[in-house]
């Protein structure tokens, strides 16, 4: 395998969570991967593409071929950014002259907890204080890029946490990118069902490996001032696994 | 009325379809049980679905009649000829032997008011999704499992078959579908309140399967 | 009716509605984890949905062939087949049956299709008394509403709501709430109604063209009487309904029962291929069958759009799509609800009068996991989202393609491609807006109702990778 990466920080965390993207980075760099970060890099195209603006969000995917020449491993922390590209590129781009050079871009995309499980069999050692946590899924690890388990797998390896399950875990969180600002209320109503059943656990914190997701359920525990934090997963581990943090 | 149908059709076939798309339809799998497996399973489903189940050799039929029909307080019973013939002779004044030999219409105000139960045979039944199988015929017509309150099914443990399939496939009803053909699972039943289930809503309250050996 | 209400008010009407949550919520809970004990094996169940989804492409990629071979094989079996290529079409078929059998008492078998075409509302019009019988649809009707779920059409509904309609309509029984009791009073009401009618109208699960068969799934025997008891026996179908062979049959039930109410087998399965024949006692004298195509036909010419037409009508979807259950159906404001209607209805509708409804789906994909015939249904309301708004080739066979584009929506798009397909530009505006990140606004429209507003950081990932020394080429 070549022990070189591309990182695809996507936009939410380009912006939003830079540290859970640069936890991310370090984690690979740990194991021994030249993590490359190309600066060209904006967004996947998917807010635009979920919105119905397909010509807007082709323009803007076709944007990214050209930051990941390398025919190696392109790595997302994101389930819906990885399962965008993965699975809808191809509708994007049909019938365009690029079309064969989105597929390459297309077939060298992982997701960031799939890449550690299934691609580094990742070993991980827990140097942190005991906690419980709940994990969400987000719709797109579960559904569209079936690797739902894989967070679950990496957070079973620390021994000092608990994973406590929520009700109703598969549920949506209510984001659904532009959905959460157009359909507002019945978003509301379903992040504030979502945050009962993740309070119901008593855990400390909720861990998901989407940061839409994280926006949206943590922003609403920010609002009720509810007792629970809410991670990245690729920053939980590195908190939790790097000797120096 | 006509071009409509032409509408219709002339659009379906501008689509060019794509032959190459065609998917086998995989067979369903068998589950090769052996015949008293076969009775186990279908008594535990029909069960399952409040349908009572009752093993007898065939010879023991006019006595369970002549035991249970009294105690359940059915007074009459609704049956065709073939089994009339065969337990006419033998049932107890306690119980009125019914015919349906007239057409419905003429029929109708005692079928609907007066009859308590109904007795019928059945073509087979099916294990595994706990039915019992029945093809309505002059003689057996297709309300008399349907409105009396109680319907007694006469199953000969030949006939049941493990699935569906298997059923329509040896019986060959791809060559000659009768009138109607039905599968029975149990009483009539509703959800429809609350999804709190409540039995006998518009059939028969008792569906009772009497699995005849020899 | 609540149609003329915008989404919106419809929205704002579902949420306000505690009640309604809370019955919707329940109900939900509970059919998921029925289908869910129905299939215990995950390898089962997927080989069942391959079948029945390969059976379901199958019957429709010979469509016109299959359609051909059903008609002659029904007309052989003595059932007349009327084709129709519009709702009104059918609804004047259908009078023009009853008319002339002089019918005026109609009972009717629970049918969606049925709904489509607003049959109830047409024979009103033309003072024929048509009689829902499928206790739901009995108790929706009594209370003067619409089905709010394609399955359980009175889901909405609570005991004690049930009750009071009930007694207001029925006085001559006592009041009561025990479930028992009110269905054996509606039993006794029914039965009548079975026996005077002059006619029962069914809709279709599957029509076999093999032998020229129709079957009805059902639990209560009301579809039983209505297609029986009547002289005369008329049946509604859409076109996709048709399926090759008997032996298509068996794999389509399984999935179906399991899949829409948790039920290993329905009480009754119907297979009607004849009416009564000369030497037979009882059964309709006469059958009718109405092919209605009411838009499949143009959604069959979509090849995008094609696969909504393998839908079977479970309700799997509806039941496990989270933005149904907080909202239940009345909301849509259609007769298909959740991911199927938003599918389906704007297809079939237009997208002037329908296309909003593509706004009500997270884009989750709980539908595409369950259903039984493996619909990509968020993929094809996806496709349709963008229909409203910039869609081009599917104006052919949908009404009103682009017409809710709207303008400061589609500006805010334009900015952004700009800014996300110009790295530079985007480098530009995304140091600005971590160096201002303190005064990022504090609220955005509904967002900041539920939610704090998301900071951006002061430094981005971009910047954080450069300083750890991350290469960046």
């Amino acid at each position: 395998m070549s022990n070189e990466v591309y990182f695809l920080g996507t936009c939410i965390v380009d912006l939003f969570y830079p540290n859970a993207g640069l936890a991310g980075m370090q984690i690979l760099q740990r194991e021994g991967i030249e993590v490359i970060y190309p600066s060209g890099q904006t967004c996947c195209g998917q807010p635009a593409f979920n919105s119905g603006y397909r010509k807007e969000a082709l323009k803007v995917a076709r944007a990214q071929m050209k930051c990941f020449p390398k025919n190696i491993p392109i790595i997302v922390p994101s389930g819906s950014c990885a399962g965008m590209i993965k699975f809808h590129w191809r509708d994007l781009f049909k019938g365009e002259s690029d079309f064969e050079a989105a597929i390459l871009v297309v077939e060298r995309v992982f997701e960031f907890t799939e890449f550690l499980v299934d691609k580094l069999e990742i070993k991980l050692t827990d140097l942190g204080e005991p906690t419980q946590i709940a994990i969400h899924t987000s719709c797109s690890s579960r559904n569209e890029m079936k690797i739902e388990d894989k967070i679950q797998q990496l957070v079973s390896q620390l021994s000092e946490v608990e994973i406590l399950e929520q009700e109703r875990k598969s549920e949506c969180c209510g984001f659904g990118g532009t959905f959460a600002v157009k359909q507002a209320d019945i978003s509301g109503s379903m992040v504030q069902d979502k945050t009962n059943t993740l309070l119901a656990t008593n855990a400390s914190c909720v861990i998901s490996q989407e940061c839409g997701c994280l926006m949206n359920i943590g922003g609403a525990l920010e609002k009720q001032n509810a007792p629970m934090k809410s991670q990245h997963i690729a920053q939980f581990l590195w908190e939790r696994t790097n000797e120096s943090g | 009325m006509n071009k409509s149908k032409n509408i219709i059709l002339e659009r379906l076939k501008s689509k060019i379809h794509d032959t190459s798309h065609r998917e086998n339809i995989p067979l369903m799998a068998m589950h090769g049980w052996t015949k008293s497996e076969m009775i186990q399973m279908l008594s535990k489903k029909l069960q399952l679905s409040k349908a009572e189940v009752f093993s007898m050799p065939n010879k023991e039929l006019i006595n369970w009649l002549n035991d249970e029909l009294p105690k359940r307080k059915i007074k009459n019973i609704l049956s065709g000829e073939q089994i009339a013939n065969e337990i006419a002779q033998s049932l107890t004044s306690k119980t009125e032997l019914i015919r349906y030999d007239n057409s419905y219409e003429s029929f109708s105000e005692s079928l609907f008011n007066e009859i308590d139960a109904s007795i019928t045979k059945s073509v087979g039944a099916i294990a595994d999704s706990g039915s019992v199988v029945l093809q309505p015929t002059t003689d057996e017509p297709r309300l008399m499992s349907l409105v009396p309150n109680t319907h007694i099914v006469l199953v000969d443990e030949e006939s049941i078959y493990e699935t569906f399939g298997q059923i329509m496939l040896d019986q060959n009803w791809s060559i000659n579908m009768p009138s109607n053909t039905l599968l029975i699972s149990g009483p009539s039943k509703t959800a429809d309140i609350e999804q709190v289930l409540a039995y006998g809503v518009h059939g028969p309250k008792e569906l009772i399967v009497l699995i005849l050996t020899s | 009716m609540s149609q003329v209400k915008s989404l919106e008010n419809r929205v704002d009407e579902a949420l306000g509605n505690e009640q309604l949550q809370t019955n919707f919520r329940s109900a939900m809970d509970y059919l998921i984890e029925k289908r869910s004990d129905q299939f215990p094996d995950k390898d089962d169940l997927n080989n069942l949905r391959n079948t029945s989804s390969s059976i379901r492409s199958n019957s429709l990629s010979k469509l016109p062939e299959l359609l051909i071979m059903l008609e002659e094989n029904l007309e052989n079996n003595n059932i007349k087949v009327h084709w129709a290529e519009t709702d009104i079409e059918a609804n004047n078929t259908i009078y023009q049956i009853l008319k002339e059998a002089n019918a005026k008492k109609v009972v009717k078998g629970k049918s969606m299709v049925t709904e489509e075409i607003e049959l109830n509302e047409f024979l009103d019009s033309k003072n024929i008394e048509i009689l829902e019988t499928d206790l739901g649809e009995f108790l929706v009707q009594l209370a003067n509403e619409k089905p709010s779920h394609i399955v359980m059409p009175a889901i909405h509904k609570s005991r004690k709501e049930i009750s009071k309609v009930f007694s207001e309509h029925f006085p001559e029984f006592p009041y009561t709430e025990d479930v028992d009791l009110i269905t054996q009073q509606a039993r006794k009401i029914l039965r009548d109604r079975f026996r005077e009618a002059d006619a029962g109208i069914s809709g279709v699960n599957f029509a076999v063209a093999e032998t020229g068969s129709l079957c009805l799934v059902e639990n209560e025997g009301n579809g039983r009487m209505c297609t029986t008891v009547p002289p005369l026996h008329i049946a509604v179908a859409g076109i996709e309904k048709v399926v090759e062979n008997l032996s298509d049959v068996p794999p389509l039930l399984d999935i179906l029962t399991k899949s829409a109410t948790g039920q290993e087998i329905t009480t009754y399965f119907n297979m009607i291929s004849s009416p009564r024949k000369n030497d037979e006692k009882d059964g309709p004298m006469v059958m009718h069958v109405i092919l209605l195509d009411n838009g499949r036909s143009k959604i069959y010419q979509n090849t995008e759009m094609q696969e909504t037409l393998k839908c079977i009508r479970c309700g799997s979807c509806i039941n496990h799509c989270p933005v149904y259950t907080q909202l239940g159906g009345h909301a849509y404001g259609t007769v298909y609800p959740g991911p199927i209607g938003i599918t389906l209805e704007p297809q079939q509708k237009g997208i002037s009068e329908l296309g909003d409804l593509t706004s009500l789906c997270t884009m989750c994909g709980a539908c595409a996991e369950v259903c039984p015939v493996q619909i990509p249904l968020p993929k094809l309301i996806n496709r349709l989202r963008s229909e409203t708004v910039e869609g081009d080739y599917m104006s052919q066979f949908i009404e009103g393609v682009g017409s809710q584009r709207k303008s400061i929506e589609s500006i805010v798009w334009q900015i952004w491609k700009h800014i996300y397909s110009h790295p530079t530009l985007y480098s530009i505006c995304s140091k600005t807006i971590t160096k201002l990140s303190s005064f990022s606004p504090k609220k955005f429209g509904g967002w900041s109702n539920y939610r704090v507003m998301p900071k951006p950081s002061n430094t981005s990932l971009k910047e954080l990778a450069k300083q750890a020394g991350f290469k960046n080429e």
